[in-house]
């Protein structure tokens, strides 16, 4: 069982990191900043603010303030948000499924570019795909996301369109006046998805076209990364003696790479999907921005300009909610993938 | 070396004749293998020896072809059954790696996939294989008694898989199966269908190397080639693999190359002795000849420094001198720097190998006057 | 540092054969080492090769000129030069840079030091404090911090810097245990010298190494941190030349005069690039020997 001892580990670890998330918006949204602001709503009125103090405690020693503020976190009361009149938690949830199905598409790209690449690279060492990769890593690492996305839309939308070549939709997430006429079915939240599980190839062209260019942008920093790691994890695993084992018995070479060399390469790779999580949530806030894409990231930018802390604070907890998930279930992964652990 | 035409009644499986390669490196050309020249005759036993780096695993992993690639054959043939292995193409070679040549490996730790478990790595080898070879497999099982685990299941089984009429409907997996569960047996793992769900680091070292002794077994290969096969195992468990390879010796291999640096292994296993030095193959004697009478320098020093039990010993006998630089190797014979008997042709004539007796050949210009014979095999 | 031995020349040659082998795929790191030094050349002497007042020269009348002979990389909305702008906003992103990683530095040197070398309940808490800061992404945790400090360039640096130490105290500070179980260290304190002055003179010298490494790399990484904050707003006010800022003006008018955008991001990807390969280079050279 010691797989389940490992989980449980892992888990409780994940909980205390969240905690710990937690006093750090205590503490950016109570010390630094007014405590009132985090609860107050527009409705709320002079006479009310005494039942606002004495519920979540404003007034009381830190640890208690702390613990009422846990309460509240823990109860879905993450503040208000009075730019947008609503709780700070719906607010981010409405907005969930957009981010998701970016980050999700940006995954794909780096998966479905990203891995192949890396493995091509290892296979042709040293030759011209290995360093065509090396400049492809190592320039995507030095890119400014935001400036990625506004040059892809200058290119895909603008240029395209002027030169008479099929081009890419520059913002948002569909085609509003399209939406209307082709309403999409809300199973998932995820747009692609839920139209083409309802047969609305329409909307989900519509969708695909706007997804390419923001979920490309975003992925293409760790595009590069992903690409390396799997090189170097792949150099590593040709070189290992069960390679020449496996040669040894006849196997096509499709096959002693495939079977014998991926499944070992793939677990460092796979062990770094959290911090590739990381990294697309980090870039989230500007690709959104930029492709005015209706996510998370982009309610938290547009609360920076109208001064809405509680939104802030809460982009930042939901983002670390998100990662240890994403975490816990890297670790289950790792843990099956390597059968070494098991014992 | 020899232009002689390969001649099926001669017997010879496997013939190496004056292979030289090289290794590329920062350092320098390694000039690895020096014109090794050998056969391998069909049903026997030959054991290579010589030292940590005289170039044996090289020379077996050169007729497999499984070199690194900065290693490159700058002269010579390696012909399989008259076939020269050199010039056939990748998958030819592929080809014949699954049917005619299986190879087992120093250390079972390394040499298995830690991520694939025992059963999957030893039935893709199953899968390559051709019907017969399995069913050649099941009759050996057969033959050596007892069906072990008694999982009647896989008794009904086997007893399907061995009916060669019956073999198209049998599904491929249980086929697989069966055959898998059998060659485990022939190697007297005590729990074979338990084994096959295992993963390598679950198992000892020495089941570990029965395992992949099966994965070569299963191939009923006419050449099996054992590298340094127990050196990475307890004295215990080398003795027990020892008595599985006599025992196997002849079931289900055709011959074996049985590479090794412990001359005890050799006189208990092989039929003919090859003696390496640095790249070279300094004597080829059949086992009770070449103990009884070591011609080669070299060989005497091997044999004198075995200390024999019940014999008491003040020191133990060394060859003086170490083993040469392969970047700038000795002039002339390879051994000249360390051979008591040195003199001047020595350092600047290369000895060939040429007979010196009944099966006995030796390369050394202590023997060279005597037999100019151009034949050299 | 590490114990040198005495090797014999051959090895030495054969050595050295490798580390040329190692040059010619660091071509491309020798161009980034003189990309970065270019970079910080024109950071030096930017305002007095182009004079600073082309950041304040509102002209009206060549608002969105594209480039040409006469402005370079064209003219931005208040009919700026941009070339000389970008010249000059150089100097701010790049010494931004520079402050961020020295002081993040500095404290997580001096915090991974300490802590490792004396251990116990301070090293445990500090360890999960930087737990924590790992389990977000610097830039939205830099992000909540610059909103909860306010405007202004120096909220912003502070921000990131905060975001940075938690790197290097852990680097150091698995540098420090190992360091400390060495027999000099055993002697120093047998001599009764303070462990203060122990950790200071002798522990951070020697374990320092990996720990500028990665600062190096994270050069590159900062600067884009540091100019997309900006990019959403925070830091400089508007004219103020800042790369990030460039941008966010140019993005108005991002189909019109697309070069508004695309000079100032590709400065920025020059910089961070520049520094990349420096820092990759730095590590390639280093890294075997630190191996040893």
């Amino acid at each position: 069982m010691k797989v389940w001892e490992y989980i449980v580990r892992r888990l409780f670890f994940l909980i205390f990191v969240l905690l710990g998330v937690t006093l750090i918006t205590f503490v950016l949204s109570q010390v630094l900043l007014d405590p009132l602001s985090l609860y107050m709503t527009e409705k709320t009125r002079e006479a009310d603010i005494p039942i606002l103090i004495a519920h979540y405690h404003l007034n009381d020693p830190w640890p208690i303030r702390y613990g009422a503020y846990l309460w509240a976190l823990l109860n879905g009361d993450w503040g208000y948000s009075r730019s947008l009149s609503q709780p700070v938690l719906s607010a981010l949830a409405a907005r969930f499924p957009a981010t998701a199905e970016l980050a999700i598409a940006a995954a794909l790209w780096i998966v479905a570019v990203g891995i192949p690449l890396g493995i091509i690279s290892a296979l042709k060492n040293n030759k011209l795909p290995d360093h065509v990769s090396r400049l492809i890593a190592l320039t995507g690492v030095s890119t400014p996301v935001f400036w990625l996305g506004l040059l892809l839309q200058v290119v895909f939308f603008y240029y395209f369109r002027m030169w008479g070549l099929p081009s890419l939709p520059s913002s948002g997430r569909f085609d509003a006046t399209l939406a209307l006429q082709h309403p999409v079915k809300q199973i998932t939240g995820l747009l692609v998805f839920d139209s083409l599980v309802t047969g609305n190839f329409i909307m989900t062209e519509d969708a695909l076209a706007h997804l390419i260019l923001p979920s490309f942008a975003l992925g293409f920093v760790d595009l590069g990364v992903i690409m390396r790691i799997m090189r170097s994890s792949m150099l590593e695993v040709l070189r290992q003696d069960y390679m020449i084992m496996a040669r040894s018995k006849g196997l096509s070479e499709r096959v002693v790479i495939l079977r014998h060399a991926l499944k070992n390469a793939l677990i460092p790779t796979v062990t770094i999907g959290g911090l590739v999580a990381a990294t697309l949530l980090a870039g989230a806030p500007l690709t959104e921005t930029v492709f005015a894409w209706p996510g998370m990231g982009r309610l938290a930018v547009d609360a920076i300009g109208t001064n809405d802390a509680p939104l802030i604070m809460g982009f930042v907890l939901i983002v670390a909610l998100i990662l240890v998930l994403i975490n816990l279930t890297v670790d289950i992964l790792y843990a099956f993938l390597d059968p070494r652990i098991k014992l | 070396m020899t232009g002689k035409p390969y001649n099926s009644k001669s017997g010879v499986l496997l013939q190496v004749d004056n292979l030289r390669l090289n290794f590329h490196t920062y350092a320098g050309e390694v000039k690895a293998l020096d014109g090794v020249t050998f056969t391998v005759k069909e049903d026997e036993v030959l054991g290579l020896v010589g030292e940590s780096g005289c170039g044996k695993s090289v020379t077996a992993l050169a007729i497999v072809r499984l070199l690194p690639e900065n290693a490159y054959v700058a002269e010579g043939k390696i012909l399989l059954e008259g076939q020269n292995l050199l010039n056939i193409s990748q998958n030819e070679m592929r080809k014949i790696r699954a049917h005619k040549i299986a190879m087992v490996f120093q250390d079972p730790t390394t040499f298995l996939n830690p991520v694939l478990t025992i059963g999957e790595q030893l039935e893709e080898v199953v899968l390559l294989t051709t019907p017969d070879r399995l069913t050649r497999v099941t009759t050996a099982s057969e033959q050596s008694g007892d069906l072990g685990s008694g999982n009647e299941k896989w008794i009904k089984r086997r007893e399907d898989a061995t009916r060669p009429q019956t073999s198209p409907e049998l599904p491929r997996s249980e086929r697989k199966k069966a055959a898998s569960v059998d060659v485990l047996k022939q190697v007297r793992l005590p729990d074979p269908l338990r084994t096959l769900g295992q993963y390598p680091h679950e198992l000892s070292g020495g089941m570990r190397q029965r395992c992949m002794i099966a994965m070569a077994l299963v191939r009923n290969p006419i050449l099996f080639i054992a590298d340094e096969i127990t050196t990475a195992l307890d004295v215990t468990v080398q003795a027990q693999i020892l008595e599985l390879l006599r025992e196997l010796k002849h079931k289900l291999i055709g011959s074996t190359l049985l590479i090794t640096h412990d001359l005890g292994v050799v006189a208990e296993l092989c039929d003919r002795v090859a003696v390496m030095y640095a790249g070279n193959i300094v004597e080829i004697a059949e086992v009770n000849e070449l103990f009884a009478k070591p011609l080669h320098p070299y060989t005497q020093g091997l044999m004198r420094a075995i200390p024999i039990v019940g014999r008491p010993l003040e020191r133990l006998e060394t060859i003086q001198g170490s083993v040469p630089d392969l970047i700038h190797p000795p002039s002339g014979c390879r051994f000249h720097p360390r051979c008591p008997f040195v003199f001047e042709k020595c350092r600047v004539e290369k000895p060939q190998l040429l007979d010196a007796g009944e099966e006995h050949k030796v390369a050394c210009h202590l023997y060279g006057e005597k037999n100019h014979d151009a034949n050299c095999t | 540092m590490m114990a040198t031995r005495r090797s014999s020349w051959s090895a030495v040659v054969v050595e050295l054969k490798f580390a040329g082998h190692l040059l010619i795929q660091n071509k491309v790191v020798l161009a980034g080492t003189i990309m970065a030094i270019g970079v910080l050349v024109i950071a030096i002497i930017g305002p007095v090769i182009v004079s600073p007042s082309a950041a304040t020269n509102i002209d009206t009348s060549q608002r969105l000129n594209p480039p040409s002979f006469q402005y370079w990389l064209g003219t931005d909305d208040y009919g700026r030069d941009l070339f000389k702008v970008i010249i000059l906003s150089i100097r701010l992103d790049v010494s931004a840079m520079l402050e961020i990683v020295s002081a993040g530095l500095f404290i997580g040197v001096l915090l991974g030091a300490f802590s490792g070398f004396i251990g116990g309940k301070l090293d445990e808490i500090l360890m999960r404090i930087t737990d924590i800061f790992f389990s977000i992404p610097s830039l939205i945790l830099a992000l909540a911090i610059a909103a909860a400090l306010g405007r202004g360039i120096n909220n912003l640096v502070l921000a990131i810097i905060v975001v940075q130490w938690p790197g290097y105290t852990r680097i150091l500070r698995g540098q420090v245990l190992a360091e400390k179980e060495r027999l000099y260290v055993d002697a120093l304190r047998a001599l009764g010298i303070r462990r203060f002055r122990i950790i200071i003179r002798h522990i951070i010298p020697n374990t320092i190494y990996p720990v500028l490494v990665q600062a190096t790399l994270d050069l590159g990484q900062v600067i884009l941190t540091f100019a997309g904050l900006s990019f959403l707003g925070f830091g400089v006010s508007a004219l103020v030349p800042e790369l990030g800022r460039l941008i966010t003006a140019g993005e108005t008018y991002i189909f019109q005069a697309p070069w508004l955008i695309a000079f100032p991001g590709l400065t920025i990807l020059i910089i961070s690039l520049a520094f990349n390969l420096m820092g990759d280079g730095i590590r390639d050279i280093l890294d075997p020997r630190l191996r040893r």
